[in-house]
């Protein structure tokens, strides 16, 4: 079963960028992520946090939902980062480098304690996992069900092919089975999942076959790295009209075989069973998040 | 006792900041909007070294259309550095 949120496009925006901090909601992205971690220099760390902090404080996102990745805890920036979203007002949070679900437990403790320092409704700030490691890779099932804070696990590629020393340019069967690995485990836990970033982006074509190939994987989503892939992800991610209408016919059948009070049913003569209305109500919520009904 | 933040990119500000200056709040401020936002610019830095507990520092700004959230972050940035406490505390 998958998260029902609708989470196609992840849009990283470095969190040093003034522009980019009230700018980024107009594309459309169904998530931004404010980047402290690999998009900020060493020397403008507490500067990109300082800016962060305010502009949660004050600009208005809307519907985007909005998540900051942090440095990992182990850095000398990571609990601080925490620390000051969380007074700030942080809603989600991107953990890197996940590897075991001993570290998103070591994230869920630091919240537990902010939550009730800055009162905060405790258990209400989120984690997304960020799964960049074999090992993490290994363990995803564990990462994505290590506490009920998590609602989504993402894969990063570019950690991914350094650890196991393979190219990222020329690795798609290199990652297929870390890709399928991800989706898997995050439709077992009931959470969302969020491919690579795809960082040539001189090569459309090589972009929008990766994010066809995430989405036969299953995954919930793309990063994307410019506004430009925003939209391009949305296209691939929206249901065809048939689609739409037959899982239409589906959840109307289901909801009144429920009220009925009958088991099975059947409709375009196949049964429909648990799995498909779950399939059904992620496709209407994909054409309603395309705007296409 | 001096920290600076902020670039001399459009949407920034370059704040220096000068603690050891003990004569109250003290702001200095180049801006080609400096007519329009002047005072709310300098608003907002008194408002970002209240939040601080700052009640004595010397500010020098160059401001390049910085909107308020920028200009109390970058104030805020200027100010731990002067105090070298940008991840101690």
């Amino acid at each position: 079963m998958m998260s029902n949120r609708l989470r196609r496009t992840m849009l990283f925006c470095p969190a040093n960028d003034p522009k980019m901090l009230f700018t980024s909601p107009i594309y459309g992205s169904d998530c931004i992520i404010f980047d402290l971690e690999d998009a900020v220099a060493y020397s403008e760390k507490d500067a990109a946090r300082d800016l962060l902090c305010e502009a949660l404080k004050t600009v208005d996102y809307g519907k985007t939902e909005v998540f900051a990745r942090i440095n990992a805890l182990y850095t000398e920036f990571g609990r601080a980062d925490v620390e000051a979203l969380v007074e700030a007002g942080v809603k989600n949070i991107r953990l890197p480098m996940c590897e075991t679900k001993e570290n998103i437990l070591e994230l869920h403790d630091l919240l537990n304690e902010l939550e009730e320092k800055f009162n905060v409704e405790k258990g209400s700030i989120k984690i997304q996992g960020a799964i960049e490691t074999p090992k993490g890779v290994m363990n995803a099932y564990e990462i994505a069900t290590a506490c009920d804070r998590v609602v989504a696990i993402s894969f990063g590629a570019e950690d991914f092919t350094r650890s196991l020393g393979i190219d990222r340019e020329k690795c798609g069967k290199g990652l297929f089975y870390a890709r399928s690995q991800i989706a898997l485990a995050a439709s077992a836990a009931g959470v969302s999942s969020i491919d690579t970033v795809y960082a040539n982006l001189d090569d459309m074509e090589g972009f929008i076959e990766e994010t066809k190939e995430a989405k036969e994987l299953g995954f919930s989503g793309k990063s994307c790295i410019h506004p430009l892939q925003v939209k391009t992800v949305h296209k691939i991610y929206t249901p065809n009209m048939v689609e739409v209408e037959k899982s239409m016919r589906i959840i109307n059948a289901a909801k009144e075989a429920e009220e009925k009070g009958i088991g099975v049913i059947t409709v375009d003569g196949k049964m429909v069973d648990y799995p498909v209305v779950g399939k059904a109500e992620r496709i209407v919520s994909l054409a309603k998040g395309a705007g296409i009904i | 006792m001096i920290g600076v933040a902020g670039r001399d990119k459009a949407d920034d500000i370059l704040v220096r900041a000068d603690l050891s200056e003990k004569k109250g709040i003290r702001i200095e401020l180049k801006s080609k909007n400096k007519i329009v936002f002047g005072k709310s610019i300098e608003s907002a830095v008194k408002e970002a070294a209240k939040e601080l507990g700052v009640e004595n520092c010397d500010f020098q700004l160059e401001d390049f259309g910085a909107l308020d959230f920028v200009i109390k972050a970058r104030v805020k940035t200027a100010i731990k550095r002067a105090r070298g406490n940008n991840d101690e505390q």
